[in-house]
């Protein structure tokens, strides 16, 4: 069994603004160096207060027991959501044995990847979720 | 008759862009634990940078694995200020610790919590660094009061290639 190697990581936040709803998109939070098409994500993981409680932002970081409310999408630089609406909990290292999420290294439009809540319930507004991408920059 | 392994191929895609490795296989060559005090006057989101260890610059190694030593794991580590207790995990959720190369550019930004191998399946946190200076690696707290600043410290273990 293999797992993941960093060579490169980046701790994005999908912040839920406003009140929370369900279905709503959260877009990720702008990040000026891997924001332009040019990030090559080849794993990532999720993160609630469990694993880290605030973000260096100082964001508070979803609460720990509402890791089954959440599903993210990533969308590549064609704007095919590749990855359609899995389950956080499924990216979160310590709920899967220590495995992070490996998938075949792709182009990612950061800007046009979400979060969408599944249920509110102890999510509260601007609150993030946190996921850390690991990933090569394009042409390096 | 022989065995034979079944790989998919996306695995030895992976494997072969250096992506990935057998959690099983060799964390590094050689393994070193680091210790981080905390400065006086600790504030939320202060760099708390390593000494500079020459040993782990991206001239001499590369490194491979790194791990945070709980006080579980090992209760307390002899620090320059003297020994020490080793944070605990529910502390760990607030902090990170950031790699910077020889740049100064961030490179890698990982969550304290996710370095503590025992809380992750004993599987380590592998790692491909050829640029860091470890100096001016850091690890930063997000609420400082969760932690103990003059009784207890930071415990790493790196594992590491030494360059020939």
């Amino acid at each position: 069994m293999n797992n993941l190697i960093i060579k490169r990581s980046q701790l994005v936040r999908f912040q839920i603004t406003g009140t929370p709803a369900v279905g709503n998109k959260y877009f990720a939070t702008t990040v000026q160096n891997i924001s332009r098409n040019n990030c090559i994500l080849y794993g990532f993981e999720v993160f609630t207060a469990t694993q880290l409680a605030k973000t260096p932002q100082n964001e508070t970081v979803i609460p720990g027991s509402t890791d089954n409310q959440v599903v993210i999408t990533w969308r590549d630089n064609n704007k095919i959501e590749y990855i359609y609406q899995m389950p956080i909990y499924t990216a979160i290292r310590s709920l899967n044995g220590g495995f992070i999420i490996l998938q075949k290294p792709r182009i990612i439009n950061l800007d046009d990847s979400y979060v969408q809540l599944t249920d509110t319930t102890n999510i509260s507004t601007d609150e993030v979720v946190a996921v850390n991408l690991y990933y090569d920059i394009v042409g390096e | 008759m022989a065995a034979f392994a079944v790989v998919s191929p996306l695995v030895a895609y992976l494997e072969a862009q250096g992506d990935i490795k057998p959690f099983a296989g060799m964390e590094g060559v050689q393994s070193k634990l680091v210790t981080l005090n905390f400065p006086s006057g600790p504030q939320n989101g202060d760099p708390f940078y390593f000494a500079s260890d020459s040993s782990l610059d991206y001239r001499n190694a590369t490194i491979t694995a790194i791990e945070l030593v709980d006080i579980t794991t090992l209760a307390n580590t002899n620090t320059q200020q003297g020994y020490k207790d080793n944070i605990t995990t529910a502390a760990a959720a607030y902090g990170y610790l950031v790699f910077s190369d020889n740049k100064r550019q961030e490179i890698a930004m990982i969550p304290l919590y996710n370095l503590v191998r025992r809380l992750n399946n004993g599987k380590t946190t592998f790692l491909c660094l050829k640029t860091q200076i470890w100096g001016d690696c850091y690890v930063a707290v997000t609420d400082i009061n969760q932690f103990s600043p003059n009784s207890t410290a930071f415990t790493f273990r790196v594992s590491y290639v030494p360059n020939n």
